[in-house]
């Protein structure tokens, strides 16, 4: 198999504009088939006009987006039909049932499975004779999820599912996805500004600021390749020991300073501890603190 | 009928029941109504105003009492029909896309494997044939009305005004859904639409431009005057409701949802 053909999502240098401003500015996206992915990023980031451009529902002003190997502009329903959406908003149409709305979308699905819509409705409890509009929130995602499951897509992209939720509603909707869509030939892509929220889940994690992809990396990684370093100076720092080599970011607190480090941490740690200090300490990032910074860091960029 | 288009026709037609039911209704209770006015025409004039009345408006008043025929169709197709179908044009199309991105189900929509112009396509036909059921259903209830009334009227000639109106009316409803692609609002659709309706209503004092006065069309005067249905404005307005359709679906088409 070719890497094109290993790729469920590719995009090239993807920008749209809105009246001049760019929401997402060249955005190299390459999402493995088989892979969960989290695409993470704080408000206004561009998630979500990413996904719309990745469904069809929005033309990029440049770039290039194949989506299972097509161009989901011009590629027609035949890609959509392999593509599950779960929508950051739910809306759908409010007087249907939830037997209604699902009688109203299997028959858009060659692929429509409907012995799994039925079981995935049975894990959430849906009410079938119910009103879509008579759902609370948290049943319209579930409700969402189950169209978007039930056709059995090869790829499912859900733009933050779980907004809203609670935790415990938060982990039983995670959960389901993982049991019941994660396949080895299925991908799951997944928005989200919490990165907590989708750790247990996904493989890797790209975390888009400011319609930019800044860094990919896998959970495990985000948690080992940056450290932050607590350091109190006697005096003041020596010249350019904070400039050096692997620190990414450097912030003062009370006396002393919270030092960002990217992939240099021996030799950072040992020149800090050459140099006169009263409090030298290595402190692990949460996954919060690893956007927080990178999401910081662009916007000092 | 594929079954993605089949979904997409019930759930139209299923959200456009009381609009069938609104429009049919009222088409039904006003053309039936016409046959029992005749009556009144004329005699609720007290004596001697007839007589007083200008010349433009005593000559077809005076046609209208002397001839039930001229009556009826004046009545129905120069009147109410014509005003009831472009009001019912704009209501229901302003709608037709404006409405799925106002209540924010045109993402969802869309992001099924449908095109858009099966979607487009399928919303017009669907809000054509409720006009149309209405206006035939209303037109029988006006010629049922008037044989009850004692003023038998032959159903097939009665019939013979619906072909232009109806061309009209889908040409009146391809404008709108024009406007109700263009606007994420249904009301600015609908207040586009109007405008565009008040400048077709403006050819009517122009005389190079008159042939474009589609609601001239509407009331098929021709046919009643010349006893024939004129096919060269019904093909002329379908063929224009086409280019508007069309220029919806290419809109529709490269527009962001």
């Amino acid at each position: 198999m070719s890497l094109m053909e290993q790729l469920a999502i590719r995009t090239e240098n993807l920008s749209k504009h809105f009246d001049g401003v760019a929401a997402v500015d060249g955005l190299d996206l390459e999402v493995r088939r088989g892979e969960v992915y989290g695409f993470i990023g704080p408000n206004g980031a561009g998630k979500t006009t990413t996904i719309r451009m990745l469904l069809g529902l929005a033309r990029p002003t440049r770039g290039k987006i194949e989506v299972l190997g097509s161009d989901p502009l011009t590629g027609g329903p035949e890609v959509r039909a392999k593509i599950g959406y779960v929508g950051e908003d739910q809306a759908m149409y409010s007087y249907m049932t939830v037997r209604g709305i699902m009688g109203f979308i299997a028959p858009m699905y060659p692929t429509w499975d409907q012995r799994l819509a039925g079981e995935i409705a049975d894990v959430f409890h849906l009410p079938l004779t119910k009103r879509v509009g008579e759902l609370s929130k948290g049943m319209r995602s579930q409700l969402a999820l189950v169209l978007a499951m039930a056709p059995r897509p090869p790829l499912l992209v859900m733009d933050e599912p779980t907004g809203g939720l609670d935790p415990i509603a938060r982990r039983d909707f995670l959960s389901t996805v993982m049991r019941s869509a994660v396949g080895p030939d299925q991908t799951v892509f997944m928005s989200s500004h919490i990165l907590s929220e989708v750790e247990r889940v996904v493989d890797r994690v790209g975390i888009i600021v400011r319609g930019r992809l800044v860094t990919v990396r896998t959970i495990d990684e985000l948690q080992t390749v940056q450290k932050r370093i607590r350091v109190v100076f006697q005096g003041e720092p020596p010249a350019g020991l904070l400039q050096q080599q692997g620190i990414v970011g450097v912030e003062r607190e009370g006396h002393g300073y919270l030092i960002t480090v990217e992939d240099h941490l021996e030799e950072v740690m040992a020149s800090l501890s050459s140099a006169p200090v009263f409090a030298l300490d290595l402190l692990d990032m949460s996954l919060e603190e690893v956007l927080i910074h990178y999401a910081g860091g662009s916007r000092r960029g | 009928m594929g079954s993605r288009t089949g979904a997409i026709v019930r759930k139209e037609a299923r959200e456009s029941v009381w609009k069938l039911l609104l429009a049919g209704l009222l088409l039904i209770v006003v053309g039936a109504s016409l046959g029992p006015m005749y009556g009144l025409l004329g005699s609720l004039l007290p004596p001697g105003v007839l007589e007083m009345l200008p010349e433009w408006l005593k000559g077809p008043l005076m046609q209208q009492i002397h001839s039930y025929n001229i009556y009826i169709w004046a009545n129905w197709y120069g009147k109410n029909l014509y005003q009831m179908l472009t009001l019912f044009s704009v209501v229901f199309g302003a709608g037709l896309l404006a409405g799925e991105v106002s209540r924010g189900t045109a993402g969802f929509l869309f992001s099924k494997p449908v095109r858009r112009t099966q979607v487009l396509r399928t919303k017009y036909a669907v809000a054509l044939g409720v006009l149309a059921a209405s206006a035939v259903a209303g037109t029988l209830a006006a010629a049922i009305a008037s044989s009850i009334s004692g003023h038998p009227v032959d159903v097939l000639w009665f019939l013979s005004g619906l072909p232009a109106a109806l061309a009209a009316t889908a040409l009146l409803l391809s404008i709108t859904l024009v406007s109700s692609v263009v606007s994420r609002d249904t009301v600015k659709a609908a207040a586009m639409a109007f405008v565009v309706f008040m400048a077709i209503s403006a050819t009517a004092f122009v005389r190079p431009l008159r042939w474009l006065w589609v609601f001239g069309h509407m009331t098929a005067v021709r046919t009643l005057a010349s006893g024939r249905i004129d096919w060269a404005a019904v093909a002329g307005m379908l063929l224009a409701a086409l280019v508007f359709l069309l220029g919806a679906e290419r809109i529709l088409v490269r527009k962001d949802i």
